[in-house]
């Protein structure tokens, strides 16, 4: 993720999750293949490393992991449906 | 985007069945005060909302509701786990349980489906957070409703009177927002226009004005 650019780095977590979304409903109804679970873990390491990196450059993602100095930018813009990631 | 918690916001753990006390507290869920309203509304209005602190109320209060009615669902779904049939038409739960059997649905202690008419999202962030306060006001005594009904149940109080309290806080906040809100308006009339649609207020007096509004 190293000289990824803040919009490369939102995309990037957008794919990520989105791949995440999508193999957790495969395994809600395989929940023993060994291939989802291997993707699933793989996937998972990169989102967290990404949201990580993420939220420290740029703010927060989720009101859980706002890192507040002295004041709570959670509330700053752009918010996701103001059409654009703030890049 | 959402992502989903499997934990709830206030634990529930209910030991005995009772129908009828669920047929009074699923109007939590979907009737005309219940956390189904509540969470559509805040949800819908935040997206015209001019100003990022009631956006952040809105989302947040709007967020924290979807968890309210999971709390309200599960006191009705553990009130009603393994109803015989006895219990079924001895509590007058038939009625429900004819369409529904056990499932979850959301509509009013008396029956009503729920439906959007039950809120507004108007457009004008002070009128939308008059409704959200009014909202919270009747959610809180329906909720005191609830607890008188209750009071010999402490399984199922607890958590009644966890989710009353919430209603408290939220009046609190979108109390603070209107007021933030208003300081940025014109403090002799904070109603001359929708500081979400008009760029400037609309002219009162056409005779002295060109502006052609």
């Amino acid at each position: 993720m190293n000289n990824m650019s803040k919009k490369e780095l939102f995309n990037f977590i957008s794919q990520v999750s989105f791949m995440l979304d999508d193999i957790t409903l495969f395994l809600n109804t395989h929940p023993d293949c060994e291939d989802a679970i291997e993707a699933y873990n793989e996937f998972k390491e990169m989102r967290k490393e990404a949201v990580c990196e993420y939220t420290e450059a740029y703010g927060p993602l989720n009101r859980y992991d706002v890192n507040v100095c002295n004041y709570w930018d959670w509330v700053n813009k752009p918010w996701p449906w103001e059409g654009e990631c703030g890049c | 985007m959402w992502v989903y918690e499997k934990r709830l916001q206030c634990p529930v753990n209910i030991k005995e069945t009772n129908a009828k006390l669920a047929q009074a507290i699923i109007s939590q869920y979907g009737g005309p005060d219940g956390e189904l309203g509540a969470s559509m509304r805040y949800l819908s209005q935040r997206y015209t909302m001019p100003y990022k602190e009631g956006i952040a109320t809105l989302n947040d209060i709007g967020t924290e509701e979807l968890g309210h009615l999971e709390i309200v669902c599960t006191i009705v779904y553990q009130l009603t786990k393994d109803l015989s049939m006895e219990e079924i038409k001895a509590s007058g739960f038939d009625k429900y349980y004819v369409d529904h059997t056990l499932g979850l649905w959301p509509q009013s202690a008396g029956g009503v489906p729920f439906t959007a008419s039950e809120f507004q999202s108007n457009g004008d962030p002070i009128t939308d957070l008059y409704e959200d306060m009014a909202a919270e006001q009747k959610a809180r005594t329906t909720y005191d409703n609830i607890l008188r009904l209750c009071k010999d149940y402490p399984d199922v109080y607890e958590p009644i009177k966890f989710l009353r309290a919430r209603e408290i806080v939220h009046f609190q906040r979108f109390g603070e927002a209107l007021r933030l809100i208003t300081d940025k308006l014109d403090e002799k009339n904070f109603y001359a226009f929708n500081p979400a649609f008009d760029k400037v207020a609309p002219c009162v007096d056409m005779n002295k004005c060109n502006c052609g509004k």
